[in-house]
């Protein structure tokens, strides 16, 4: 296969996956984090029976309706791309990402459908309860599609629960649990979930804080920062909680990631957590002797505590993973990239006897070859790798997207202490300059969202199944030139979506609330 | 039904069938039906793209 033409084949596949995911993830955690909003608010109005609560609903009700009709079926483009684009893969996991994909589109997907209708359209026509409950199962459908969609990139990023058929060239799922409620995803499930949240919250409050600015709308609006600067607050300190856990699971299943995320070349006992820090543009290879950093502040012992809940614990860099040898949690010694080479080479090396056995009909050949394969599947994809870079992503985007993640999430637990201050002493409403700074906080809050997808995304490469099967062997066939035009129409197309929603959006918020 | 209604509709419609009408049938094709004769010729296809793009290859 001509090499140059692959490899811009993976990029823009890479490139055109990226584009559409990163659109996709803009309607989502606005979907997810305005439901629990407005769910609480309707709450409040069926508690209190106060009209106003009803209308503070109604209006981000409406809100989260222009989000959700604009985003809805976004997430298909992904699974189009996955048959095209991706067929190697898609052909690779069927089986793993089958089950909780078709789980998503049956269960979750088909709750929220049903009881969207009763939320949009049932104000006049259920009683108070039922529609509470309508609106409560929306956000109980969306948050479940969320669930579902993460077990299976929980499952990219640590494959578990299978087999792999060389017959069938699939992994067959033999653990449905193993796979369902994997720690990677329940973590993943919960910092996502909180951050998308948190994005809501950020939303609400800086939307609100516009119609203060404006003088407009006032009670609305305090109603809606009181209930939105608590769940907000409430939300990044989860976002913290979850996201301590998040490094734990990387530092366990991709030490890789962990340590492009904080730029650690060389492993070291009792690891600082890198707080703010400036990478060095001259390092260029990951075994020479240039210092990554230009300067760095670190919180020590830090990165050692979170990664192995061990102040003392070993941290290995990039170095150590490429070159192995160190001792690794259960007491056994890290391969080097040439050693997991040697054994994915073996599995490749095995399947291609497989083949040929099985094509002149030797079956006990055929089956030694399955177990050759099997005995070194851990290691599959190191077969496809060239040299030790191929197995580094790139350090730079993954250590300053977690950066920027890990600073905005703390400026909001700030922000929404400040705010929620302010607003209980009753001197938000004059404080024109917080009002625009929380206005403004929209911007970060996605920023934020999107970077940290880039984090977990950007850091498994070259990975689309950690360790098993990296980029180059999963994307198709596929004519560049195919590629790239697609990757034109995506970004045509959902620009005129993201337009149309801004354009909608600030045309009903300009509007206003029923009160 | 509200003006806003109306507009979200046609959005949710236009985008639908741009989707599943011009954009699947038309530049998303299912890349392995496309490269076999049928079905039980994929895993086929795929073992000998997974053998081709090994780095053994480069080692004999």
């Amino acid at each position: 296969m001509d090499v140059l033409l692959n490899a811009a084949a993976v990029d823009w596949a890479r490139g055109q996956f990226a584009l559409t995911a990163g659109y996709h993830w803009i309607f989502v955690p606005l979907t997810l984090g305005l439901a629990v909003i407005m769910s609480i608010m309707e709450t409040l109005y069926v508690r209190t029976g106060d009209e106003k609560w009803k209308k503070t609903a109604k209006f981000w009700q409406i809100i989260f309706g222009i989000n959700f009709a604009i985003g809805v079926a976004t997430g298909i483009i992904l699974e189009f791309q996955f048959g095209t684009n991706w067929s190697n893969y898609s052909l690779f996991v069927g089986d793993i990402f089958g089950a909780p994909l078709a789980i998503e589109g049956i269960v979750a997907f088909f709750l929220e459908a049903t009881f969207i209708s009763i939320m949009f359209f049932g104000w006049k026509r259920v009683s108070k309860k039922m529609h509470l409950l309508s609106t409560w199962m929306v956000t109980l459908g969306a948050t479940l599609s969320a669930y579902w969609i993460l077990v299976a990139n929980a499952w990219m990023q640590h494959p578990i629960g299978m087999e792999f058929n060389p017959e069938t060239m699939r992994n067959e799922m033999v653990d449905f649990w193993a796979v369902a409620v994997s720690p990677i995803a329940i973590n993943k499930f919960f910092h996502t979930v909180t951050s998308s949240w948190g994005l809501g919250a950020a939303f609400v409050v800086g939307v609100s804080s516009w119609y203060l600015i404006k003088k407009r709308h006032q009670d609305f609006a305090l109603r809606s920062i009181k209930i939105a600067t608590i769940f907000g607050l409430i939300s990044f300190i989860l976002i913290a909680l979850s996201g301590d856990g998040s490094a734990y699971e990387v530092s366990q299943k991709q030490p890789m990631k962990l340590a492009a995320m904080e730029g650690l070349y060389k492993g070291k006992e009792g690891a600082g957590l890198v707080a703010v820090g400036l990478l060095n543009p001259k390092k260029e290879a990951y075994n020479d002797d240039v210092d990554p950093y230009i300067f760095k502040l670190e919180i020590p012992k830090l990165l050692s505590l979170m990664g192995y809940r061990n102040a003392n614990a070993f941290v290995p860099g990039v170095k150590d993973i490429v070159d192995g040898g160190y001792t690794l949690q259960d007491g056994t010694t890290a391969l080097s990239f040439k050693e997991k080479r040697e054994r994915g080479l073996l599995a490749h090396k095995a399947l291609a006897d497989f083949q040929q056995a099985k094509s002149e009909g030797r079956d006990t050949d055929a089956a030694n070859f399955e177990t050759i394969i099997r005995e070194n599947y851990n290691y599959f994809g190191y077969g496809f790798l060239e040299k030790e870079e191929d197995m580094i992503p790139d350090i730079p985007l993954t250590f300053y997207m977690f950066h920027f993640m890990v600073l905005v999430g703390g400026y909001f637990i700030l922000f929404f202490a400040v705010v929620w201050y302010y607003h209980s002493k009753k001197k938000l409403e004059n404080f024109t300059a917080l009002q625009h700074v929380a206005l403004w906080s929209i911007v970060l809050a996605y920023l934020a969202s999107q970077f940290g997808w880039v984090v977990a995304e950007v850091g498994r490469q070259p990975w689309t199944i950690q360790d098993i099967l990296p980029v180059q062997a999963a994307v198709s066939g596929v004519p560049v030139e195919n590629v790239i035009t697609t990757f034109i129409l995506f970004a045509v197309l959902f620009t005129i979506l993201l337009v149309a929603e801004v354009t909608i959006m600030l045309k009903q918020i300009k509007k206003g609330p029923d009160f | 039904m509200s003006k806003l209604s109306k507009t979200l509709w046609i959005i949710v419609i236009i985008k639908l069938i741009i989707m599943f009408a011009v954009l699947k049938p038309i530049f998303f094709p299912d890349f392995l039906k496309s490269q076999v004769n049928d079905e039980s010729e994929k895993a086929g296809y795929v073992r000998e793209q997974m053998i081709e793009r090994s780095s053994f290859d480069s080692e004999e």
